[in-house]
């Protein structure tokens, strides 16, 4: 069973993601902002993989990607910006501080499935190398 | 002066798109010419950087509730006031990251909020409407708008 | 109009194990809307029919189906597979083996509104920059109009951009044009869209190294799927590879092509080669 962990701060959002993810055979956790996701990463069993929002409160989605991957206890974290902010830049943005993948909002159940197979995780993944890997700039 | 980057055309694509994805993907939401009147609870998203304005969206709150029940899978008589302003905060969300997307950067997106009241800014006297439309969803009206704030706030 | 409960579920099943889509009981509207041209096409009186007839076996007509259901909008880097089989072995054969002549020629038959023909385009871009200043033709054809001048502006939605598109390549490729995201005039400017009818006799087709056909023999009758795939054989070099979808084969319609089997994907080439 593959968990994950959304973070927004919205719980509407929270709540179709959830579905999706729960539709696709997962596990899924939820934390509020990106200081809440913090404590939940650091303590207990890794989630496989974290959907995290941009804008929240008390620490942002950027910020928490950020801390994740300035942590070595924490390596390995598939984490992905899911967000409305959908300049290129902003993606490179996200990207650049160490989020795996990035799907912007407005999206539909396939766009998360495609995503999560790219990165081997989910319904569409196979356990085969991913067209994900190897095709950052 | 028009910012020519907000179109009626864009913006009632860019909003048909997110409500079709996130609400109801039907097809039932529908744009109509004049606003002739308002929402009831309207969320808000700022944007600073170098435009800086306010984007609105409006519902009735039958709309708004109904709206919050599709997103929370849920009867819209189960829901709390609370999950509908959530929904609407998530709404104008999404809704003001698409629109930033259409101005130069830097472009600042604010946390939402969500009141009641009118899809105008109260406390500006000199912010301008940009643009202004009305959507019919289950025969309720959602309106979006944008305000640019005068150049000098 | 409702569809029947055990149809509804049974499509629901099949849907969740060939595509990851699951099927709320709320969208009956959509299974009726999607599939209502293929029981008028074929001639059934319902929905109902089809899927009746799809679960006797008829594997062609579930491929149609679950085609008509997946598609809102065509992915990029469709079932990903393909394109790492592209990029880590077939690209770089093809590539050195034209290395005396500089010359790459890709046809992607169907191209519909051209996420796969860019998605070849990407891949090249991105991995193999020694044929930058190649003769590349990489063609994408579609018997509709529409899809084509679409494919040729290289301009999508923000939907259409989610789909299977790596995030790292819309940071680098792409440009908001507003509601849409524009692929870089340098990639647009790589690629060449036109319309084709593949069930019609082809002519002034040049001879290519790699031929996408995917998911578009679903859509006609077995004799025209003969017609098209020996066509499409012929219009293959001999050291060349076709792709067709992933429930798809040419076996029963052509014994020409041999398979290959190339990590998680299947390709085809001419055999005896």
């Amino acid at each position: 069973m593959t968990h994950a962990l959304v973070v927004d701060d919205s719980r509407s959002m929270r709540s179709i993601l959830g579905r999706i993810l729960r539709g696709f055979g997962m596990d899924v956790e939820e934390a509020p902002d990106g200081r809440a996701a913090l404590d939940r990463l650091v303590e207990g069993e890794r989630p496989d993989v974290a959907l995290v929002d941009w804008h929240m409160p008390n620490m942002t989605g950027v910020e928490l990607v950020s801390e994740v991957r300035s942590r070595p206890e924490l390596a390995g974290m598939t984490i992905v910006m899911v967000t409305s902010e959908s300049e290129p830049d902003q993606i490179g943005l996200a990207l650049a501080a160490g989020a795996d993948e990035y799907i912007i909002k407005p999206f539909t159940p396939d766009a998360v499935a495609d995503k999560l197979a790219m990165l081997g995780i989910g319904p569409g993944a196979s356990g085969c190398n991913q067209t994900g890997e190897g095709t950052a700039p | 002066m028009t910012i020519t980057s907000f179109s009626d055309e864009t913006v009632a694509e860019i909003t048909k798109e997110i409500w079709s994805a996130i609400v109801d993907d039907s097809g039932s939401l529908v744009a109509r010419g004049a606003v002739t009147d308002y929402g009831d609870l309207t969320g808000s998203v700022d944007i600073s950087g170098s435009w800086n304005g306010t984007f609105y969206l409006s519902f009735s709150l039958t709309a708004a509730r109904q709206a919050a029940a599709n997103m929370f899978a849920a009867e819209a008589e189960d829901l709390s006031d609370d999950d509908v302003r959530d929904a609407v905060g998530e709404l104008i969300n999404i809704i003001g990251g698409n629109l930033k997307a259409l101005l130069p950067p830097p472009a600042l997106l604010s946390l939402p909020t969500v009141a009641t009241g009118l899809p105008k800014p109260t406390h500006l006297d000199e912010a301008e409407l940009v643009s202004e439309l009305r959507f019919d969803w289950i025969d309720e009206p959602i309106v979006i708008a944008v305000w640019r704030a005068p150049d000098d706030q | 109009m409702t569809v029947a409960v055990p149809e509804f579920q049974y499509l629901r099943d099949v849907l969740h194990k060939h595509s990851a889509i699951v099927l709320a009981d709320d969208k009956q509207y959509l299974v009726e809307a999607r599939l209502a041209p293929i029981a008028r096409d074929l001639g059934f009186d319902s929905v109902e029919d089809v899927v009746r007839e799809m679960r006797r076996g008829d594997r062609g007509l579930q491929d149609r189906v679950v085609e008509a259901m997946t598609t809102n909008e065509t992915s990029w880097f469709r079932d990903v597979h393909p394109f790492n089989a592209l990029r880590d072995t077939i690209l770089p054969e093809l590539i050195d083996r034209n290395r005396e002549s500089r010359t790459l020629s890709v046809w992607s038959a169907a191209c519909s509104t051209g996420q796969e023909l860019y998605s070849v385009a990407l891949l090249l871009d991105a991995h193999f920059s020694e044929v930058e200043y190649w003769n590349l033709e990489l063609l994408g054809t579609d018997l509709n109009n529409t899809v084509v001048d679409r494919a040729r502006a290289g301009s999508f939605s923000g939907l259409e951009i989610n789909r299977g598109l790596p995030a790292a390549m819309i940071a680098r490729y792409f440009v908001r044009d507003g509601a849409n995201f524009v692929i870089h005039a340098r990639l647009r400017n790589k690629v060449r869209f036109e319309k084709f009818n593949l069930a019609a006799q082809w002519t002034g087709l040049p001879t290519f190294d790699l031929i996408l056909l995917r998911n578009v023999l679903i859509y006609f009758d077995q004799p025209t799927k003969k017609q098209i795939l020996d066509a499409a054989c012929r219009q293959l070099a001999p050291w060349g590879y076709l792709a067709m979808g992933g429930a798809e084969s040419p076996i029963g319609i052509t014994d020409t092509l041999e398979t290959v089997a190339i990590g998680g994907a299947t390709f085809y080439r001419p055999e005896g080669r």
